[in-house]
């Protein structure tokens, strides 16, 4: 059988099985769910009304044994953004998806009551949907417990927490990881757990069965190709850069002053050694705890597993962001806070990116006390008990500065800023204002503070082409894949060459089907900006702002010359 | 112009270089070779080592692909050699 999309409308709570497109073939993930939006999506829609579409896709090389390839695409009308959005999870649900032919869940509609919740039930031979009133409200590690007792002990699960239940914009969607199913892994940014809950859906349940990996059409060559790539990899500085995970930046980040503190006024923080996932490593000897992949057939293994004092398992996976965000930038100390704070995110299904700068907004705002960890923990369990202030700050950043009046609000397209700061990255700062997606590092990251004024543009749009195809193939960005790597794969998978033009052209195309969401959604080249504290307030010893004119911003968006070096640069996320 | 050593610098580091990622040195050694482009951009050692002198932790050296050790900075290096400055950077 051929591959298929499964439609879910949920206003009748019908599905519907329907032929992949042919000519779909190459689009997967991040382009799959773009194009889908644009064709199927009214981009001035209520982003949680019934209008709204919510596209879970694997990329386009799940399910197959490509190294480090089975991530999904969660793309929607973001309620936090008003624009598209695309958040990239990893755990099994991806190669389970792809393995039983389902390139796409397309989600519509919205159940007249909003009381009711349901749950997706994903077979080879059949795909229902089932009630799920007993986990509404349910935290997302016991719901994935419970749902072990129901399906199949290799299934995968998606699922959202109580944020996602009360439709607040800085929700997530979890997906379980390869061996414990626990909800760690969550495409978290732009609010798509508020979309999922909008529409009532409490979790999608994939029982792979005995489904084998997906077959390539040139077998040879492609297990040859998955050899040679996984060796070098292996062998190569990118595995050195991502073996202890993305916590072991925490003191380059701060040597370079993108270790914000205190709402971003300061570049580093003080506590950068408690802070340093060095700590963390330090941890797992005597706590246990360690390394692992998030899913099956990762190599890189980024993924660190944070035990408690006890030995118990507290979290996975601590990552830089989380502990920048959530700790430095709250001017929280201990990298054990971050950990509480990092599980209640995951368990109330919370991107921890929005929620730590939200919570420094507050702080700022002085409505809190910078380092308060154990004030920031009962906020998250406010968060799933729907206080006032709770839905506050698990609406976002620019929630709580609206609710305080606060100045200081770092957000674009009402996104909240990443770690990665703008001021001393220029060039990432110019991803953050032209991408799609608002603030994302994942959109586009430059970590070069040396680029000059006149790199900046093709810097940015490199990068954003780059990580537009990776989030559409599968592949995690930590294997770092360029262009040319992913076009090798595509071409034994299909059987067909895959030609640079080709490859290019996916990238940006994914783009251009954003950016015309975008458009028809009533943005405009004026919301390409960043926020006045950006341009304002200055870091570092260089004291730096983000002073890029805005017509290097636009030129990012207008496609250059392809170089051979657009063909050889590694996504980097 | 006559070959000279040249010191890789990795783009995270490219800040004090402005953008620069090979410089070509006078030096007959890693030490000095890494002072000459300290010379030329001031604040580029400060990347690599701790104030101690010590190699920061995240910072690797390498001869022409060959990792050396904060002991072995006095090895020699010729006109046609490479100094590699590698640092990782994961994101998020
Ligand atoms: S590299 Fe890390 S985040 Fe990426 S798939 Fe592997 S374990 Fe997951």
């Amino acid at each position: 059988m051929g591959d298929r999309l499964i439609r879910v409308n949920m206003t009748d709570q019908s599905v519907e099985l329907t032929d992949f497109p042919a000519d779909w073939k190459l689009l997967g993930g991040r382009g799959l769910s773009a194009r889908i939006l644009l064709e199927e999506c009214d981009p001035t829609c209520d982003p949680l009304g019934p209008d709204n579409v919510l596209v879970l896709a694997p990329g386009v090389l799940a399910g197959s044994s490509a190294p480090t390839s089975g991530r999904i695409s969660v793309g929607t009308k973001s309620p936090l953004t008003g624009g598209i959005k695309e958040a990239n999870s990893g755990g099994n649900p991806g190669q389970h998806l792809n393995k039983l032919g389902y390139r796409a869940i397309i989600v519509t509609g919205q159940p007249s009551d909003p009381e009711r919740r349901y749950g997706l039930e994903v077979r080879a031979d059949e795909v229902k949907l089932v009630p799920a009133d007993d986990l509404k409200g349910v935290w997302n590690y016991a719901t994935c417990a419970e749902l072990a007792t129901r399906y199949d002990k290799n299934a995968s699960f998606i699922s959202i927490g109580p944020a996602g239940e009360l439709q607040l914009t800085g929700a997530s969607v979890a997906c379980t990881d390869q061996d414990n199913r626990y909800p760690a892994r969550h495409a978290a940014r732009g609010g798509p757990g508020a979309v999922m809950g909008s529409k009532g859906l409490k979790f999608v349940a994939v029982e792979p069965g005995r489904s084998p990996a997906r077959a390539p059409a040139r077998r040879k060559e492609f297990s040859a190709l998955v050899k040679t790539y996984s060796r070098e990899y292996l062998e190569g500085p990118g595995y050195q850069t991502f073996q202890y995970g993305t916590s072991a930046v925490v003191p380059i980040a701060n040597m370079l002053h993108t270790f914000p503190y205190k709402n971003r006024t300061e570049g580093q923080s003080p506590d950068v050694e408690n802070l340093d996932g060095k700590r963390i490593q330090e941890s797992f000897e005597e706590r246990g705890g360690g390394m692992h992949n998030c899913l099956t057939g990762c190599i890189v293994r980024c993924s660190n597993v944070v035990h408690d004092k006890e030995g118990e398992y507290k979290t996975s996976a601590l990552e830089f962001e989380t502990i920048t965000l959530l700790g430095a930038n709250c001017a929280i100390q201990s990298w054990e806070d971050v950990a509480d704070l990092d599980r209640l995110c995951d368990e109330v299904g919370l991107d921890t990116i929005e929620t730590g700068a939200a919570i420094a907004v507050l702080m700022d705002a002085g409505e809190m006390e910078f380092g308060d960890a154990e004030g920031a923990k009962d906020l998250l369990r406010q968060i799933a008990d729907g206080t006032e202030l709770g839905k506050v700050v698990g609406n976002g950043a620019a929630a709580v500065g609206k609710h305080t009046g606060h100045h200081r609000v770092p957000v674009v397209k009402g996104q909240a800023i990443p770690a990665w700061d703008p001021r001393p990255l220029k060039a990432t700062g110019v991803t953050y204002a032209s991408s799609p997606m608002g603030a994302d590092h994942t959109a586009g990251l430059i970590v070069n503070p040396g680029l000059q004024e006149s790199e900046f543009a093709a810097a940015s749009q490199k990068a954003q082409v780059v990580n537009a195809v990776c989030d559409s193939s599968g592949f995690c960005q930590f294997v770092t894949p360029t262009l040319d790597d992913i076009r090798a794969f595509y071409s034994h998978f299909y059987g067909e060459e895959v030609t640079r033009q080709q490859i290019a052209d996916l990238g940006w195309q994914c783009l251009q089907d954003e950016w015309e969401f975008n458009r028809r959604a009533g943005f405009t080249d004026a919301d390409d900006v960043l926020p006045a504290c950006m341009l304002e307030d200055a870091i570092g010893p260089q004291k730096v702002v983000f002073d890029v004119k805005p017509e290097i911003i636009q030129a990012a968006k207008q496609r250059l010359a392809d170089t051979d070096e657009l063909f050889s640069t590694k996504a980097s996320g | 112009m006559a070959a000279m050593p040249i010191v890789t610098v990795p783009p995270p580091f490219q800040g004090p270089t402005l953008g620069q990622g090979e410089i070509p040195v006078d030096g007959t050694t890693v030490r000095a070779c890494l002072a000459a482009a300290e010379a030329k951009f001031p604040g580029f050692e400060a990347q690599i080592f701790e104030s101690s002198g010590a190699l920061r932790r995240f910072v690797k050296l390498f001869v022409n692909g060959e990792q050396i050790a904060l002991a072995e900075l006095d090895t020699e290096v010729g006109p046609d050699d490479e100094v590699a400055v590698i640092t990782p950077i994961a994101g998020g």
